[in-house]
């Protein structure tokens, strides 16, 4: 069974790239994940940082050998590209461009010069001329209109791969994630599943099933100019409207299991900007509920002919988010267990091992890390080699960018108590308030066994305890090899 | 219990050389060495056994004290806390001192050669090899040669 997760927009490539992090920690039921992106927005920096995340995820899996473990224990698929973009990457695209508005206005064809008045009312003069290279602005009618054009399963990549994966995947099961209050997201969420199930209705495929995870306003900005954007102040309407919609067309009727969420306070700001890089908004808790949604929606059992199905989940106390709060079905145990074992192993691996093995290779002395002697000089000879020396960037690249998410799940909101992470550990606000990991050497190493809140008794010298677990060999696994071993014992021992 | 096994393991590599100054009694006793006027043979190996014991109970007691440093004060919580090599070497300076009072204190014969010797074998080899197969996990190869021996 294949599992395949399409993020439509920043606030679903921001989902991904919370499923990214918690495949990471073993939370994924058994089977493969195919990761797609859709964003007419390129260069939006909440997507950039999700694509990284991917990228360093995908080679780590790839050239790791970890064996049976909950480490990186699902393999993920990027698409080929792994981002689809509705606009073809046409330069500074417009719509009245995209629909040939000129042609048609000026055409002899009395069909074709209603069809330009009707495109006239349909879009403001603004809407028609606004170029579309930083996304559909916040406008869902624009959206919908260039998706539903230009999504084609088996015309281009990545929809043709996608569209045979899915032809020859025995219990497939689709995911797709995205904001309602935006522009890509809500016209891609209904627009793409519809495309999707037409086209495995047209090639016989029906055991597909289909989930999707809405994301309601959980922010705001603030705007101020009168350019063509999304605006905040517009959220809440924009989102009653299409969740009008939706109910009215039964848009979401395709799907067999719809889960939405959204901030109670909409209270978090997040730098205005009209798209591009500097769209980068901090990873935020309620994408990590969406990435549960999948979670949970890939683990499920479906009855045939059974009915859209709308999940429901709420905070026990109004204002603060703990632990329990999040849907793993086992109480919030589950993902403290699995998140807070991969947060040490990152935090262990970025403040002690990684500066040891670079300190090791720079001036010998392996005696003083007996594990380094033990998993890597005996076992296979030395590290020098250029693919270890990358495996090694891998991993330290992905541990920062987990440990940075983390830190900005604990830290999203100003006005609400969430009691997850205690990052202060390794990670600071900078003078742009934004969230940045410490220098390695300051980590605050007695902090260790108490990255996960609730705090429990200090225990100074965990670190300790767990060189000496590594100098033991303990966790060491026979069917890991080569590198593999060390982290898989690594990641072992960083367990509760 | 790992702790208690090495510790058990390092008072018998101690308790061994306890027999071997006894073997080194006996190696007196067989090519007997040029002593001074008034003194016995029995006189004499007493005095040996005496000092060679205090240079093995300093040893094993060097040995048992830097696994208690190692392991209850040296704590790795910094990339940096490691190793600790120059530790492990100057607790060699107990063994050498108990060797060099041996050596100073016991009865003088014509040819030291052989006494010198084995107080100096039995102080250091008795530190060296409790240490070098039995030290803490995490300072397990700071013992030189450590790293080409021990597999545990």
């Amino acid at each position: 069974m294949g599992y395949y997760a399409i993020g439509i927009g920043g606030t679903g490539a921001k989902c991904l790239e919370s499923l990214i992090h918690l495949a990471a920690a073993g939370m994924m039921p058994d089977g493969e994940l195919y990761l797609l992106f859709v964003d007419p927005d390129t260069a939006n920096g909440s997507l950039a940082r999700a694509q990284h995340t991917l990228n360093h995820y995908v080679d780590c899996k790839n050239t790791l050998q970890l064996g049976q473990t909950s480490l990186l224990k699902t393999r993920i698929v990027s698409a080929e590209p792994n981002l689809w973009t509705p606009l073809e990457n046409v330069p500074q695209p417009r719509l009245d461009q995209f629909f040939h508005y000129n042609a048609l206005r000026t055409s002899n064809d009395n069909t074709r010069v209603a069809a330009a008045h009707l495109f006239e009312a349909l879009y403001s003069k603004k809407e028609r001329e606004t170029t579309l290279e930083y996304g559909f602005r916040g406008h869902p009618s624009i959206g919908s209109a260039v998706m539903a054009k230009t999504v084609n399963l088996g015309q281009n990549e990545p929809w043709d791969t996608f569209r045979n994966r899915l032809a020859n995947d025995i219990d497939a099961k689709v995911f797709l994630a995205g904001s309602i209050f935006g522009g890509t997201g809500a016209s891609g969420f209904p627009t793409i599943a519809r495309l999707v199930s037409n086209e495995l209705q047209n090639i016989g495929v029906e055991n597909v099933k289909l989930g999707g995870a809405l994301v309601l306003p959980y922010f705001y900005f603030l705007s101020e100019d009168e350019e063509l954007q999304a605006k905040s102040e517009a959220f809440l309407m924009n989102t009653q409207a299409a969740l009008k919609y939706y109910h009215l067309w039964n848009q979401t009727g395709i799907y067999d299991s719809v889960y939405l969420f959204g901030g109670e306070s909409s209270r978090t700001e997040v730098e205005n900007a009209l798209g591009g890089q500097n769209q980068q908004n901090a990873p935020h808790f309620i994408e990590l509920y969406a990435a549960l949604a999948a979670i949970h929606f890939f683990s499920a059992q479906f009855e045939a002919d059974q009915a859209t199905q709308y999940f429901l989940t709420a905070r026990r106390q109004n204002g603060r988010l703990e632990w329990a709060d999040l849907p793993d079905g086992d109480h919030g145990n589950t993902i403290r267990s699995k998140i807070g074992q991969l947060a040490r192993f990152a935090f262990a691996y970025l403040s002690v091992y990684q500066p040891k093995i670079q300190d090791i290779q720079e001036n010998g002395r392996s005696y003083q890390a007996p594990w380094f002697i033990d998993f890597f000089e005996r076992s296979q000879g030395g590290i020098d080699d250029n693919q270890t020396q990358l495996l090694f960037r891998h991993v330290e690249t992905y541990c920062q960018d987990f440990l940075l998410w983390l830190a900005n799940i604990q830290d999203c909101v100003d006005d609400e108590t969430i009691e997850l992470v205690e990052y202060g550990a390794y990670a600071r606000r900078n003078d742009r308030n934004s969230l940045e990991l410490q220098p390695v050497d300051s980590f605050a190493s007695n902090n260790f066994s108490n990255l996960i809140r609730p705090r429990k008794k200090e225990e100074t010298n965990a670190l300790d305890t767990l060189w000496e677990r590594m100098s033991d060999g303990r966790g060491a696994a026979r069917d890991a090899l080569g590198v593999g071993k060390f982290f898989r014992a690594l990641y072992h021992n960083c367990s509760e | 219990m790992k702790y208690g096994r090495d510790i058990l393991l390092i008072i018998i590599i101690t308790v061994v050389f306890f027999f071997i100054v006894r073997v080194e009694s006996y190696f007196f006793e067989r090519f007997p060495p040029q002593l001074p006027a008034g003194i016995t043979m029995e006189q004499w190996k007493a005095s040996f056994e005496h000092w060679a014991k205090i240079g093995v109970y300093v040893a094993g007691g060097a040995s048992l004290l830097w696994y208690a440093v190692a392991q209850l004060l040296l704590k790795v919580n910094k990339s940096q806390n490691v190793g600790k090599r120059w530790i492990w070497v100057m607790f060699f300076l107990f063994p050498v001192g108990a060797i060099v009072v041996g050596i100073f204190f016991v009865e003088r014969t014509e040819n030291m050669f052989w006494t010198n010797l084995f107080f100096m074998v039995n102080g250091l080899l008795c530190y060296y090899l409790a240490t070098l197969l039995f030290s803490p996990s995490s300072f397990k190869y700071t013992p030189l040669g450590a790293s080409r021996i021990r597999r545990w």
